[in-house]
């Protein structure tokens, strides 16, 4: 297969991503409409009043609960590679990944504060404000660092561990001199995504009304204020893009020499210390990422049958979300298919870091608020000279919802399908050509069993991610008419009809669930 | 006394799961001594050195470094990081953020420049002291992995398979001068391979561990030539080199093989099996003859050829001044000198 065509759709189908959404905001910032009454454009002074502070505050949330998901995923990385202390821990420490971020927080608003089931028999303090968000963000992010610091210790060979041992150094020194190097890109690379993770993210920070960038975006946005909103997106892009240059420079780099060997390294014996720094590592991950949700949502429901509240049928919202999250799954994947073909084909031949690569990744970078009102503002502007009845027809095909998930997940479910792209062995390629196969019979019996668990792996992890994702979901689906279990969600919590809410956010959890339990099967074939 | 040995092994045993990989091994390695440990894959080489390394807790048994105990009973008494042993991993494991320089330095106690420029110096690589591991070429990086295993003085060096990544090219050269350096420094070894011309060419005495129903155990220690000539079982005469095994009726010196009259280096009684090397056969051309050259090889100082016989395959060593067969000439081959034999089984 000739790469360089596809490397050029990959490339433009990228750029296109990127280009987008930020040409919107471009737009909506120099083109700022008079009032309609008074026939005034607000001076910018007026629009950009306190984003400096709400741009602070984002940065020190995200710095919070970078460097808490930092200490505590690469502490329980470290505890699941090197100890035999997780066993099964392992796997549901892992498990928050699979929560939305604004259920974990209105569950544990509504639950720990003063009315809640717990906060009343502890006497525990409302649970608003930036503090809680940075628990919650630290609870949601810390699984993402254990996984990637933990893939860079479990791909580690031993022996420079053992050298290091059989020369004379103790643990502690071993753990310095050997294996921080050799983890520091790793854990760097992930605090920067919890970092990213936690400036884009809306659902918490909305539900616990922390005054910061997104909330105040969204906000905008709701509130039809184009210019505020525009002043507020270029902040949040000034605030993201030095972070998504390190993240860039950190991607990747660790060195390896001598030959790779699978010997896995003999477990540490743990203190009572570091038993200790375990039991409550685990506690708060486990305890307010998943049981704490789960318990909450469940006796909201309880509540509600207990005393005979009528429930909204599910089944719309269930069959709403399938449709959505597999329909946005496939486009997702097939768009991504492109650039990671090419930057595979680019690695195979021993070429650098790609542009395509950076693309991706900076598409994804967005926050969802931001690039749904990029979106929102290209369409109406290229939609304008064919009349405004086409903005609505395209908003209502759900067009620009299935572009915003693509744009929103597109680096997600690249990775895996760079992985099995590049897991294509071109000899093997070659033999069966050599033997006289076919194109199609070298796709069907070569390259398709190869690439099929990467290919699955990135459909299960785009339908987790669409499943969960708010933003895009209530500034881009409303108009199409299919109410998603997220929708479902956010609108009954904010209603107070908690019982809908915990019967939606339940399906909701079980359908994230399953994706990510096939998702971590899957990945053990790919 | 077994204290003043760098190395006393009492009947070690260890258990993977349900695997037993090493059985009641006894071992002894003294000063200044080059010891191999020669076996197959899977007969538990690796994890005998692994556990004098201390890297693992072997379940029975003692282990002794320089007259200090540090293994008894299955538990660990000394760890591995104060045994104090030079350990060559296959693998070379050299620090890749460190420098050569700082890799051989790593396990002195105190910066020793003089000790650090020294070892590059002998090993020859002081020219690269200041590059990383991952700018140096697999010969050179098995350098600074000896180099940084000797750099502390240990009594005892362990080698696993130290030329298992090297090409074929080096290998003499980089044994030539892991056997100068062992020697100048005064350290005894124990070098773990399957490669049975490094074991032979490089010891002092070899140590086979067996497979299959012997598997963990030692079958035979001895020095590299009686290894060869002989062999305590036809596993060790295999593992040794390439060997005929023929059944014979032996009578004092001699034996009735199908092959004739075979003369024993030592006398045996009744049913033997003797081992025939390569360059203790002939071929003779002969038309007619029930020996057939199937192949043919050239091994600079000689040809090897295999022929199929009655009693099976043999190769033959035909030296360069001797005339050449073709690949199909019958003849008939013979057996020269007196050849080992131990009773069957």
């Amino acid at each position: 297969m000739n790469s360089s065509p596809l490397k050029w759709l990959g490339t433009a189908a990228i750029a296109a991503l990127v280009a987008i959404p930020i040409l919107g905001l471009a737009m909506a910032a120099l083109d700022r409409q008079p009032d309609p009454i008074t026939g005034a454009v607000s001076p910018l002074f007026q629009v950009s009043a306190g984003v400096g502070e709400l741009l602070l505050r984002s940065v020190l949330l995200s710095a919070f609960v970078a460097l808490g998901s930092g200490i505590v995923g690469t502490w329980l990385a470290w505890v699941e590679h090197r100890t035999r202390m997780l066993g099964a821990w392992a796997i549901a420490t892992l498990l928050p990944l699979a929560m939305p971020s604004y259920l974990v927080a209105a569950t544990m608003r509504s639950s720990l504060s003063p009315g809640g089931w717990i906060g009343d028999r502890l006497g525990l303090p409302h649970m608003t404000g930036f503090s809680t968000a940075v628990i919650v963000l630290v609870v949601v992010t810390a699984p993402l660092v254990q996984l990637i610091v933990g893939a860079s210790l479990k791909n580690a060979s031993a022996v420079e561990e053992e050298a290091a041992l059989v020369l004379g150094s103790s643990p502690i020194r071993v753990f310095w001199d050997i294996t921080w190097p050799r983890l520091r890109p790793a854990i760097g690379f992930s605090c920067l995504i919890s970092l990213l993770y936690a400036i884009s993210d809306f659902g918490a920070v909305a539900v616990l009304d922390v005054p910061v960038l997104t909330w105040r975006l969204y906000l905008a946005v709701e509130n039809q204020d184009v210019a505020r909103a525009s002043v507020l997106g270029a902040a949040t892009l000034v605030a993201l893009l030095p972070m998504f240059f390190a993240a860039r420079a950190l991607r990747g780099g660790v060195q390896r020499v001598g030959v790779a060997n699978a010997r896995p390294v003999q477990p540490y014996q743990p203190s009572r210390l570091a038993v200790c720094a375990t039991v409550l590592s685990v506690f708060t991950i486990v305890g307010l990422g998943v049981v704490l949700p789960v318990g909450t949502l469940l006796i909201w429901v309880w509540d509600g049958m207990s005393r005979s509240l009528e429930f909204v049928s599910p089944w719309g919202a269930i069959t709403d979300t399938t449709i959505v999250a597999l329909g946005g799954m496939l486009f997702t994947v097939g768009l991504a298919s492109l650039p990671a073909y090419a930057v595979a084909e680019e690695e195979r031949k021993g070429q650098g870091k790609s542009w395509v690569e950076d693309g991706v990744y900076l598409t994804s970078a967005l926050p969802g608020v931001l690039l749904a009102l990029g979106l929102i503002v290209a369409a109406v502007r290229f939609t304008r000279p064919f009349g405004v009845e086409v903005y609505g027809v395209v908003l209502a095909s759900g067009a620009l919802l299935m572009v915003g998930y693509a744009t929103r997940f597109v680096a997600e479910v690249f990775a895996p399908l760079r992985v099995a792209f590049g897991a294509i062995d071109q000899r093997q390629v070659e033999s069966a050509r050599v033997l006289g196969a076919g194109a199609w019979k070298r796709f069907r019996t070569v390259l398709l069993p190869s690439i099929a668990p990467g290919v699955v792996v990135a459909c299960l992890i785009g339908f987790n991610a669409i499943v969960k994702e708010l933003p895009v979901t209530l500034l881009l689906g409303g108009a199409t008419g299919l109410k998603t279990l997220s929708f479902r969600v956010w609108d009954r919590y904010n209603e107070a009809l908690w019982h809908d809410a915990g019967l939606a956010g339940l399906w909701l959890v079980a359908l994230a669930l399953i994706s990510a339990v096939l998702t971590i099967r899957w990945r053990k074939n790919a | 006394m077994p204290e003043s040995h760098p190395l006393v092994i009492d009947g070690l045993g260890h258990t993977y799961g349900k695997n037993r990989a090493l059985e009641a091994v006894d071992l002894t390695v003294s000063v200044g001594e080059f010891v191999s440990l020669l076996g197959p894959s899977g007969c538990g080489k690796t994890t005998l050195l692994r556990s004098v390394a201390g890297l693992v807790s072997p379940s029975e048994g003692s282990i002794s470094i320089d007259g200090r105990s540090v293994n008894a009973s299955g538990a660990v008494i000394v760890e591995a990081s104060e045994r104090g042993v030079g350990l060559v991993f296959q693998e070379y494991a050299l620090f890749p953020y460190m420098t050569v320089a700082q890799n051989i330095g790593y396990g002195l106690p105190d910066s020793n420049p003089e000790r650090v420029d020294g070892l590059m110096a002998v090993t020859g690589i002081a020219d690269f002291a200041d590059r990383r591991p991952s700018e140096l070429s697999g010969g050179q990086q098995q350098r600074v992995a000896l180099a940084r295993a000797l750099a502390p003085r240990p009594a005892l060096l362990l080698l696993d398979e130290p030329f298992a990544n090297v090409d074929a090219g080096l290998r003499a050269d980089l044994g030539r001068m892991l056997k100068r350096l062992v020697r100048d420094e005064g350290v005894s070894v124990l070098m773990v391979t399957h490669d049975q011309d490094a074991a032979l060419a490089m010891s002092d005495r070899v140590v086979v561990l067996g497979v299959g129903p012997r598997g963990g155990r030692i079958t035979q220690d001895a020095s590299p030539v009686d290894i060869y000539e002989r062999p305590a079982s036809p596993e060790v005469a295999r593992l040794g080199g390439a060997a005929l095994l023929l059944t014979a009726q032996a009578l004092g010196h001699t034996a009735t093989s199908a092959f004739g009259t075979l003369s024993l280096s030592e006398p045996r009684q009744g049913d033997v099996t003797v081992v025939v090397r390569p360059e203790q056969a002939h071929f003779s051309a002969e038309e007619g003859g029930d020996a057939v050259v199937e192949s043919l090889q050239f091994h600079r100082t000689h040809h090897r050829i295999r022929c199929s016989t009655g009693v099976g395959e043999v190769d033959v060593v035909v030296t360069n001044d001797e005339s050449l067969p073709a690949i199909g000439d019958q003849g008939f081959v013979t057996v020269r000198g007196p050849v080992w034999a131990f009773p069957s089984t």
